[in-house]
């Protein structure tokens, strides 16, 4: 068994976290998980991407994906090559504009446009607005655990989205939990 | 602390805990360190366990003085561990060819955090070469695990031979996480220990080193007995075809040979220096040709090419005629090699173009207080000063629009290059630098500059932290990673000392004051320092928000906007965007520092209702 899940956006959006909560799932179901996170200078506005993969694998390097979030939009192009017809694609319907596009010097890309990029290479594409459902659950932090509950309906984990709540529970601080938790239901309920 | 609490089970770790964990379990006593990317979350973690868990740990001013404090602590029979990125280590490399000669007394770990492809530094030197320069035995792990259980190896190895150990490890395996099985950490007092005296060992004057040299290359060959027998060097796979391989690249190696089914023999070679040449040449004996896997240089590879000729053998030898010797390496890659090795593939595959995705480079964040000074500096010289920068978030300065950066080497050459330029050239020199890496290594620099009469401006970014490794503390503060109420040295009072006369301190978020006091100094043609102080933004608005304070978001009134765009081309925040045809602060970007009501010449930004 291997899976390879990829997470990309920006620094402070809770990529690292996000990848780690999977790691402490994947602890808890007694399967073997490497993680790889590359930021850089992330926190200074940078993409950051961590791999997540599970099974019988050695080295954090994917060499596709089976399941590729982005918590902004723009940034699931940086792994177009990983993508192929049976990858699931989880595009938050965000888009944060580098300088340049802030500066008026380069082009904003769409999110229509981004989209159907990623559907020449897979159908399986789930859009939801994150940010928003994150601040449905009470706190827009909660972003990448919405992402998390949308991961959890694609059949990719090799766990059960229990194991994956519990490892929710025990990575956040106990007053956001139940904060959390709702926004991983209303990740799971996106169609 | 889970860190340091849990035991007998399996834990998600980051290489680099990993490290700290297995120094735990090894019992050590002390470590110092500055901090640099890869390395710098073995620094933190080593600050977050300190008091715990009872051992000494500061963050020190550079890495020469790390290397230092642990070659003393290991004189005084202490476990000792420092840790740096592999430009660090050429920081710390004079302490670090002299303590090979004087050999230690309590096990003494040295941590090289190398960063193939540049993710953040300014070469991709291979620091296995600082093995073989120093005739220091050298430990590569391979993953978290292997951190883990080599760091305990490495204290063990270092006592045993009486010499330190360098573990060399590179971003992949530092920057990777991992379920790491534990053993069981002893707490315990922090203790001190006890130097005896023994200047024929520790005293290394022409004499002393004399003789050392040699004891230094006798011990080298237990070293190598040790190697030879060593667990970590391994064979795996059957067959005439051999991979010989170390550290990260042997995860793509297995994973390779899994996926391609090409059937293998590899030699995993954890104990890397002095190289176990029986087993090599055992290994060589069975293969009709092998592939050495290495990223970087061909510092295994060139070895085991000396051992085929000393033993005549016949054994065809690749490696980096079929693998780059630039960059990291990745699955792909390594599987394509190999299959190129066996002969099932031609050429070198063709990596399919992904589309063009615009780049997102790192800026200056929002509010960020460098980008005052630059915004400064560049207006009143429109450019024309030549700008050596130095180390830090501030190298941004680079970028559009400030284009603040015109010259930089290493950690505090933005002094030295200065002193070179004043002397070389008429022109006009701004030097930037950090308030830690004027700490780090500025300071030498301009006591030269001072005395020698040389004519320029350094600008000292004083943002109170060492901000880009993770805000670690500065010997500008009160406390480091342990201790409280500690000396302040501050770097106006340094450059003073140092005899600097045109000395002055502003306030990094006052523009005015800052433009008038630029502009000052830079007339009196003399060498100069100016102290710019504003705290980093980051850390202020998370100090405001502990104290339950609001942070002021600011927007922009249409009404008196004339587009001017002097707050987006000129001051460059990325909090400000256009949209259809107008300017706009966004919210969730704003860090609320309020400098752009100075740059603003319409008094059209206010604070968000």
């Amino acid at each position: 068994m291997k899976r390879e899940i990829e997470i990309r956006g920006v620094g402070g959006q809770g990529v690292i976290l996000a990848a780690h909560t999977l790691g402490e799932a994947c602890l808890k179901a007694n399967i073997h998980c490497v993680i790889g996170e590359i930021h850089g200078m992330s926190q200074r506005g940078g993409s950051v991407l961590c791999t997540v993969r599970m099974g019988d694998v050695y080295g954090a390097q994917t060499r596709r994906a089976d399941c590729l979030i982005a918590l902004e939009a723009m940034e699931s192009l940086r792994s177009y090559e990983k993508i192929d017809e049976e990858s699931f694609v989880i595009l938050n319907k965000r888009l944060i504009p580098t300088f340049a596009m802030s500066q008026g010097k380069e082009r904003q890309l769409s999110f229509d446009e981004i989209e159907s990029e990623i559907r020449k290479r897979t159908n399986r594409v789930i859009t939801l607005e994150a940010t928003e459902l994150a601040e449905q659950a009470g706190s827009v932090l909660t972003e990448n655990v919405i992402m998390l509950g949308a991961l959890s309906t694609t059949g990719v984990l090799p766990f059960s989205e229990d194991i994956l709540k519990e490892a929710i529970s025990e990575s956040v601080p106990e007053r956001y939990v139940d904060v959390n938790l709702k926004a991983f239901d209303l990740g799971r309920s996106v169609k | 602390m889970k860190l340091i609490e849990e035991k007998n089970k399996g834990m998600i770790l980051l290489g680099n805990e990993a490290v700290v964990r297995g120094a735990m379990e090894a019992g050590i006593d002390f470590a110092a360190a500055y901090p640099g990317t890869p390395s710098s979350e073995i620094a933190d973690a080593l600050a977050m366990v300190a008091k715990d868990y009872g051992m000494y740990y500061e963050y020190t001013v550079n890495e020469k003085v790390a290397m230092e404090m642990v070659a003393a602590a290991s004189a005084s029979n202490l476990k000792a561990l420092t840790c740096m990125k592999h430009v660090g280590l050429n920081v710390a490399s004079d302490a670090f060819m002299s303590i090979a000669y004087t050999g230690v007394r309590g096990g003494l770990v040295i941590v090289s955090a190398d960063d193939p492809s540049m993710h953040s530094s300014q070469n991709e030197q291979d620091n296995r070469y600082y093995s073989l320069l120093a005739n220091v035995p050298m430990l590569e792990p391979s993953s978290p695990q292997e951190c883990y259980e080599m760091t305990k190896k490495a204290f063990s190895l270092s006592e045993t031979l009486e010499m330190p150990v360098l573990m060399r490890t590179t971003t992949r395996v530092n920057h990777t996480s991992s379920d790491v099985l534990v053993g069981e950490v002893k707490k315990r007092e922090e203790h001190k220990g006890h130097f005896e005296k023994d200047p024929k060992r520790f005293v290394i004057v022409p004499a002393v080193a004399y003789r050392e040299h040699k004891e230094l290359l006798a011990r080298m060959e237990r070293a190598k007995e040790m190697s030879e027998s060593s667990e970590l060097n391994f064979v795996e796979g059957s067959g005439d075809t051999g991979i010989i391989t170390s550290g990260v690249s042997y995860l793509y190696v297995k994973e390779a040979v899994e996926n391609t089914g090409i059937k293998a023999r590899i030699l995993k070679l954890g104990f890397t220096h002095p190289l176990p040449e029986k087993k090599c040449t055992e290994f060589l004996k069975g293969c009709k040709k092998v592939l050495v896997v290495e990223e970087l240089e061909p510092f295994l590879e060139t070895q085991i090419l000396a051992l085929k000729a000393k033993n005549d053998l016949k054994t065809e030898i690749h490696g980096k005629d079929l693998l780059p010797r630039c960059y990291e390496f990745d699955l792909l890659l390594v599987e394509d090699a190999i299959k190129r090795f066996a002969g099932l593939m031609e050429t070198e595959r063709k990596r399919e173009e992904g589309i063009t995705v615009p780049p997102r480079p790192p800026v200056l964040c929002p509010g960020c207080p460098h980008r005052n000074a630059y915004y400064v500096a560049k207006q009143l010289t429109r450019g024309k000063a030549i700008f050596p920068n130095d180390i830090g978030c501030y190298t941004l300065g680079l970028n559009d629009p400030y284009n603040a950066a015109d010259f930089l080497l290493c950690m505090g050459s933005s002094v030295g290059s200065a002193c070179g330029f004043s002397k070389s050239t008429d022109q006009a020199i701004i030097s930037f630098i950090g308030d830690s890496t004027f700490y780090h290594g500025g300071i030498p620099a301009l006591i030269d500059g001072i005395h020698n009469n040389a004519n320029f401006l350094l600008v000292v970014l004083d943002n109170r932290t060492t901000a880009m490794t993770g805000h670690q503390p500065t010997p500008g503060l009160p406390y480091n990673a342990v201790a409280d109420g500690l000396p302040i040295i501050l770097p106006e009072d340094v450059a003073k000392g140092c005899g600097v006369k045109n000395v002055e301190v502003v306030d990094g978020n006052d523009l005015r004051a800052l433009r008038s006091r630029m502009k000052e100094m830079l007339d009196k043609k003399e060498l100069g320092v100016l102290v710019v102080r504003a705290p980093c933004i980051l850390l202020e608005n998370r100090e405001i928000r502990r104290k339950g304070a609001e942070i002021n978001s600011y927007e922009i009134d249409q009404n008196l906007c004339n587009q001017c765009g002097i707050c987006i081309e000129n001051f460059g925040c990325p909090a400000f965007y256009k949209e259809e045809g107008k300017i706009w602060i966004a919210d969730d970007l704003c860090n609320g520092c309020g400098v752009c009501l100075q740059v603003c010449g319409r008094n059209a930004i206010k604070v968000r209702e």
